[in-house]
């Protein structure tokens, strides 16, 4: 089993499996741990058959002290597309 | 003198006791970073890590590089109990006389080259600096070096980038920087890639003078020399047309993306706070790495004052504070921002005051943007540097409501680090700003202005001179 790390919005309003979007970091110990990844997956604060480990921050953060479940269904590419800046006030 | 890499300075910091060098085995995973920051609120040495968990000997980290005014002292060639005054004095004497770089054919920056599949940012002992970071940041103690395609100015910078994978980083160039500003209007509308180098571990002028807010189209590089009194060596990176330092530690070469975004932070930043959150950073795509043998990757455990970060920008944002007034005929005398103010304070000392010059100093100062939001202006006889009068003047001069103005700033232009903002304020970059006018108002007769009961300025000069002639003699020292 592995473990990752991802840093979400409003974590309190998943309440069960929901499937989305998201860059995680892998927690492996070794000179690679923190490495992201983009993938499609599904998340949960509750258990998963067969799914590794989520540990999840706030998005300021903050640590959850319980860990969560992902299950990654697509490896997404290396970045987002997006305009830079573009949630930006300007 | 001035040094040419960061290793005849640390050579310089360790035998002044200003740099201690750690055998021991630390962690890149948080160790490193706490034991610099607790040397830093120590007000203690730069730390220098030979060895490193995961990584083979030769892979080295350095903090607190520039984390007080001692070390600054040093890096300017200077005496390291240089009194901070004469410090600035000396930094905006050398400012005044920029030096060209000089361009080499190669340098020690080139000793190893790594471009394309073989780039692995993790070969490096990039650090996770705080418990709940974003990622690993590669960029902190920095360069940012880009140019603009149509003029061809070079502009240096000191942003944060963070790891995402073996090739790419993310990072956050503040909206209101020049960087943002060159990408966001003349590559990103475009479709084009933006060529950039980080650099780690300059000459640590050259850090200090990214820290700088030097004017559109003047280049760093050539104030760098200034301060160095000898022009900077640059090199030519590998797949752009930038020019790095050549005695440069890592430079990492590549191009920020047009049509791209990434996970980024969040990041304990200057303001001593997380402030910040996780967001969709710029994303940079890395072609080439080159360093030094046996690399130094420098790095600022940020946090609170006083550190690499609110010392150094302090000294270049009251410097730049001070040629922005009087540019706009401010009769200024000196600017201090001091370093536990995190450049969100700053004091200005003029020769006239009143309510409308602060105003005017108020609105010069946030007309780009607002980072800095709390002014004190205090009249020529206040020290600027001597928090003591600065705060005597705060408490007896600032009228509690004719002497303070503030105002909201317009979004966009706030500072979304600045923790007492609201997160629906930080969110926006809306905010606000306030001048505290600590000077006589000009209008008030010169007969009817309080008398200031100091040594200097209340007994005649003969009572003056005979205390002084006679000192030792009463038993004091």
């Amino acid at each position: 089993m592995k473990e990752y790390m991802a840093w979400l919005e409003e974590p309190e309003g998943i309440k069960g499996p929901q499937e989305m979007s998201l860059t995680i970091k892998e927690l492996t110990h070794g000179r690679c741990k923190y490495l992201g990844h983009n993938v499609k997956a599904t998340v949960s604060p509750t258990a998963i058959p067969g799914a590794d480990t989520l540990r999840v921050r706030r998005a300021n953060g903050l640590l959850l002290p319980a860990p969560w479940y992902i299950k990654i269904t697509e490896e997404l590419g290396e970045y987002w597309p997006g305009r830079p800046y573009s949630g930006i006030v300007d | 003198m001035a040094f040419n890499d960061i290793r005849t300075y640390c050579e310089a910091l360790e035998k002044t006791g200003d740099l201690v060098r750690v055998k021991q085995e630390v962690d890149w995973e948080l160790e490193a970073a706490a034991i610099t920051r607790r040397s830093n609120e120590n007000l203690g040495p730069a730390v220098l890590f030979d060895k490193i968990k995961d990584y083979p000997e030769g892979y080295r980290l350095l903090g607190g590089i520039q984390a007080t005014y001692r070390r600054v002292a040093i890096s300017l060639g200077l005496p390291p109990e240089t009194p901070i005054p004469d410090i600035y004095r000396e930094y905006e004497a050398r400012e005044q006389k920029p030096v060209k770089p000089a361009i080499v054919p190669t340098g020690p920056c080139k000793e190893n080259i790594v471009k394309g599949d073989d780039v692995d940012l993790f070969q490096f002992p990039v650090p996770l600096i705080h418990d709940g970071d974003g990622g690993r940041y590669f960029g902190t103690w920095d360069v940012i070096i880009t140019e603009d395609p149509e003029t061809g100015w070079t502009n240096w910078g000191m942003y944060r980038f963070m790891i995402h994978n073996k090739r790419i980083l993310t990072g956050d160039p503040t909206f209101t920087s020049h960087l943002a500003m060159v990408f966001r209007e003349k590559f990103v509308p475009q479709g084009k890639r933006m060529p950039i180098a980080v650099v780690c571990g300059a000459d640590p002028l050259c850090h200090m003078v990214a820290t700088a807010g030097y004017g559109i189209g003047q280049d760093e590089a050539d104030y760098a020399g200034a301060l160095r009194q000898s022009p900077l060596e640059l090199v030519k990176c590998e797949t752009s047309d930038l020019l790095v330092p050549a005695h440069a530690e890592i430079v990492i070469e590549g191009e920020l993306l047009p049509d791209a975004i990434g996970f980024e932070g969040p990041f304990g930043e200057y303001p001593g706070y997380r402030t910040g959150k996780a967001r969709d950073g710029v994303v940079m795509e890395v072609k080439a790495i080159t360093y030094r043998t046996s690399p130094i990757l420098t790095m600022i455990s940020l946090g609170v004052p006083v550190d690499d970060s609110s010392v150094t920008a302090a000294l270049t944002a009251s410097l730049a504070v001070k040629r922005r007034l009087k540019r706009h005929n401010i009769p200024v005398t000196e600017v201090y921002a001091p370093a536990e103010g995190v450049t969100h304070l700053v004091v200005v000392g003029v020769k006239e005051g009143g309510m409308k010059v602060a105003q005017r100093i108020k609105d010069i100062i946030t007309a780009r943007r607002a980072a800095i939001n709390k002014i004190v202006v205090v009249d020529s006889d206040v020290d600027v540097f001597d928090m003591k009068q600065v705060i005597h003047a705060l408490a007896v001069k600032c009228h509690p409501i004719n002497g303070i103005k503030a105002n909201e700033v317009a979004a966009g232009k706030a500072n979304e680090l600045t923790p007492c903002y609201s997160y629906d304020e930080r969110a926006h970059k809306k905010g606000g700003v306030v001048v505290f006018d600590c000077t006589w108002p000009p209008e008030w007769p010169k007969e009817t202005l309080p008398i200031k009961s100091s040594f200097n300025e209340i007994y005649p000069q003969e009572v003056k001179d005979k205390v002084l002639k006679n000192w030792k003699n009463y038993g004091l020292k």
